[in-house]
């Protein structure tokens, strides 16, 4: 999959409506306003600092916005939080889990939290443990994991219900090259069934090979969205600029405007 | 509605805790060699052959020097755990409930009410008690002399108990939060101090004043009665617990549905912006020195650590000694009685912060160590290196040590108060050489592992790895229980009977500096000679 236009007149998935949010007198977000279409995957860029985590957090209701709303589904999280958080499944930026639970234990916690059935839950814990090369560690104490498999366990947890939306950041961070690529199939696998997915990250190669359209984050608004042709127009990019001289094209455009 | 993902939450929190504990074979190991040494003890209390109720006698000599009866303890503790538990969070406290990281991450972000979450942790609270309560019970069968079956009481009793702190405690922080967010804080606090000074002017002298011990009194009444030979109230009062737990539950319901997930305090995972004080920026190019980095380094430390922590903790200690000490006024319990309760447990008190301090202390200390490579890079006097060590070690205990002082101060005697931070400073200033040069071997070792979590939660594999960590926490804390006791007791000796005169707090100040001075030059030469490896 390529970055790719999406289809017109859609209802979109994912909705930021002038989200606006502080910690005392920093801003993280100053109205970013976007839209993720059905089927997307859709790349959220900035640089560090930029609003993407907070952006993230206000969607899964950890956050509330000082102003404006997001929507998923149609559905205000502010407003329908638990209906809200039954589609998605989200990958948080540093996945502190459970220390003292075993792998499968944090698993079916979170299997049991969903409402799933202890059939289902067996299951799908055991096909994750199989995609992700855990099925040794399956007994072993989430402290005793390295950084690569811890990220492998917060995925898994993620995916565990086969959620309409994925809410992604930083989702592989530390896995091995294999881990990455299985974790992008089932992301692909899950697009096509109808889920939605949106991924922050700082690697520009896998957002460029993998996501359908991208957001740029900076200073907390939406600085530039499309496909990599309309980012590159918009960067005033060469044709042949990757994702990566179009991005800081774009941001550092932004510094020097003294933005 | 909820109620099943609420023991799903209490069952898996509760698992962690069990693992944690069962996966550590020294905590098991540790209870196990307690428990078989208490049973040929408790083995004979059960026959009749051993006189058990050594406690009770000590205290009840205690209690009749002070001028106190079992009613009027159990008043003024309820004063007490009131002010601390409940008037103190809703007049200074933040409308924050904690919550573990991977609470806030995972299972926030799952479709579950917020008020499921809660009601999980209030049960999970109650089952992680458990284990502490069997000590409590053995407590109170051996040492207080009580029939074998009041143990079983005694151990639903202690659940009881946690599950009805923990639940007022949310209701509590629920209650601020929205007051908080609505701009109606100053109502909160003008109501609650309303209330307080009211209880205290209406309340009849001698007589324990009802409003005062509320909302902690049934707990209190319970858990004396509980201790006691003759518990008339028992039934009673643990009645009262249940509707105390019941109704911080029903408001925790009520209130719950009103909030977001920014209630919840989660360390690690909130923005820094929001966690931290903020600190300006600052360019070494402007700075005079390697001195004058370390100590912007102490400040920074304390600026993001403790010192508001601590500046509170100062206050409030002094409002409940002043609060503790108009309770036993409206008693009408002797002020002798009360200080000389007081002095006692202050020393003691103390001398075992400082002795848990020290395991903290060599955990900073190995911190120190491991960084020791760039002080060695950047420095050329390690003595500047030495003062930052002390300066690192000293400044929380003294600091802790001054919130007892504010507590004692306004209780008993303020020469008391300025011994026991006489006595912490000194016992430190001996310390801190002992405990700096451990740190920096085993920290230039490159041995990453936190002596306090390896305490809290050791595997044989972490002890097989470095069991030196293990031995020098153990030793940094009977060091610094023992330098703490042979300043602390003297002196409170020499303070209770008026001897701390201007020449022997000369005497104390010189050797203070001289233990700073040996002790900088020991440090220092350790620092300029330990292996670097890692």
């Amino acid at each position: 999959m390529a970055l790719a236009n999406h289809p017109p007149m859609a209802l979109a998935t994912v909705k930021f409506v002038d989200v606006r949010k502080s910690y005392g007198r920093v801003r993280a977000l100053r109205g970013l306003s976007l839209e993720v279409m059905p089927g997307e995957i859709y790349g959220l860029l900035g640089p560090n600092g930029a609003g993407k985590t907070t952006a993230l957090k206000i969607a899964v209701g950890l956050l509330r916005p000082d102003g404006g709303y997001v929507s998923i589904h149609g559905l205000r999280v502010d407003e329908r939080r638990e209906e809200v958080l039954r589609l998605v499944g989200y990958v948080p930026e540093n996945p502190f889990l459970f220390p003292t639970l075993t792998v499968r234990e944090f698993l079916e916690f979170v299997g049991k939290l969903r409402g799933m059935d202890e059939g289902e839950i067996d299951d799908r814990v055991s096909y994750y443990l199989s995609l992700f090369d855990l099925e040794e560690r399956e007994r072993s104490l989430i402290r005793e994991l390295s950084r690569g498999m811890v990220q492998k366990v917060a995925a898994s947890a993620a995916l565990l219900h086969e959620p309409k939306v994925l809410l992604l950041d930083e989702p592989m961070v530390g896995m091995d090259p294999e881990a990455q690529h299985a974790f992008k199939e089932e992301v692909r696998r899950l697009v096509e069934r109808g889920a939605t997915a949106v991924i922050s990250s700082h690697l520009l190669d896998m957002v460029e090979r993998f996501c359908t359209r991208v957001g740029v984050i900076s200073r907390g608004r939406l600085v530039a969205e499309g496909d990599l042709s309309e980012l590159r127009r918009r960067a005033e990019a060469g044709e042949d600029a990757t994702l990566e001289e179009v991005f800081v094209k774009l941001v550092r455009g932004l510094s020097n405007g003294g933005r | 509605m909820g109620g099943g993902k609420a023991l799903t939450i209490a069952k898996y929190l509760f698992k962690a805790h069990l693992n944690a504990y069962v996966r550590s074979k020294l905590s098991v190991a540790l209870d196990a060699v307690f428990l078989l040494c208490q049973a040929p003890y408790l083995a004979m209390v059960a026959s009749g052959e051993a006189e058990s109720g050594v406690m009770r006698e000590l205290i009840a000599q205690a209690l009749a020097a002070a001028g106190l009866d079992k009613r009027s303890l159990e008043a003024l503790l309820s004063c007490a755990a009131s002010a601390l538990l409940f008037w103190l969070s809703l007049l200074v406290g933040k409308g924050r409930i904690p919550a573990s990281p991977a609470e806030y991450l995972y299972v926030l972000t799952q479709p579950v009410p917020i008020r499921s979450y809660l009601l999980g942790s209030v049960l999970s609270s109650a089952l992680v008690s458990l284990r502490g309560a069997v000590v409590y019970a053995y407590v109170a069968v051996a040492l207080m002399g009580l029939p074998l079956e009041r143990g079983l009481v005694l151990i639903g009793l202690a659940a009881l108990a946690a599950a009805a702190v923990s639940a007022l405690s949310h209701a509590t922080s629920l209650a601020v939060h929205l007051a908080e967010e609505r701009g109606l804080r100053w109502a909160l606090r003008a109501a609650a101090l309303a209330w307080l000074l009211a209880a205290a002017a209406l309340a009849p002298s001698g007589e324990p004043p009802a409003p005062l011990q509320l909302p902690l009194a049934p707990l209190v009444y319970a858990v004396v009665e509980s201790l006691s030979r003759r518990a008339e109230l028992l039934v009673p009062s643990v009645a009262h617990l249940f509707a105390l737990m019941g109704a911080s539950l029903a408001a925790t319901w009520l209130l719950s549905s009103r909030v977001s997930c920014e209630v919840f305090l989660a360390a690690h995972t909130l923005p820094r912006a929001r966690t931290g004080a903020r600190v300006e920026p600052v360019s070494f190019s402007n700075l005079r020195g390697p001195g004058e980095a370390l100590a912007l380094k102490v400040y920074v430390d304390l600026r993001r650590g403790a010192l508001r922590a601590y500046l509170v903790g100062v206050a409030a200690a002094a409002a409940l000694g002043v609060a503790l000490r108009l309770a036993a006024h409206l008693l009408g319990v002797p002020a002798s009685g009360l200080r000389d309760m007081i002095s006692v447990s202050a020393v003691g008190g103390t001398a075992a912060l400082s002795a848990a301090y020290g395991v903290v202390a060599i955990t900073r200390a190995v911190e120190t160590g491991r960084a020791l490579w760039v002080y060695r890079v950047a420095l050329r006097d390690m003595r500047l290196y030495a003062l930052y060590v002390y300066a690192e070690l000293l400044v929380h205990p003294v600091a802790l040590a001054a919130v007892l002082a504010a507590f004692t101060a306004a209780v008993a005697d303020p020469s008391l108060a300025l011994t026991l931070v006489l006595a912490v400073l000194l016992g430190w200033l001996v310390t801190c050489p002992v405990i700096a040069i451990m740190g920096l071997y085993l920290g230039a070792r490159g041995r990453a592992a936190m002596v306090a979590s390896l305490l809290a939660s050791s595997t044989w594999s972490q002890l097989a790895e470095d069991p030196a960590q293990l031995s020098a926490a153990t030793l940094s804390l009977m060091l610094a229980y023992v330098t703490t006791m042979s300043v602390a007791v003297p002196l409170s000796i020499a303070a209770v009977e008026g001897g701390l005169n201007a020449p022997l707090l000369a005497a104390l100040a010189l050797v203070a500096l001289a233990s700073l001075t040996a002790g900088s030059l020991l440090i220092a030469r350790a620092a300029r000679r330990v292996e670097v490896r890692a």
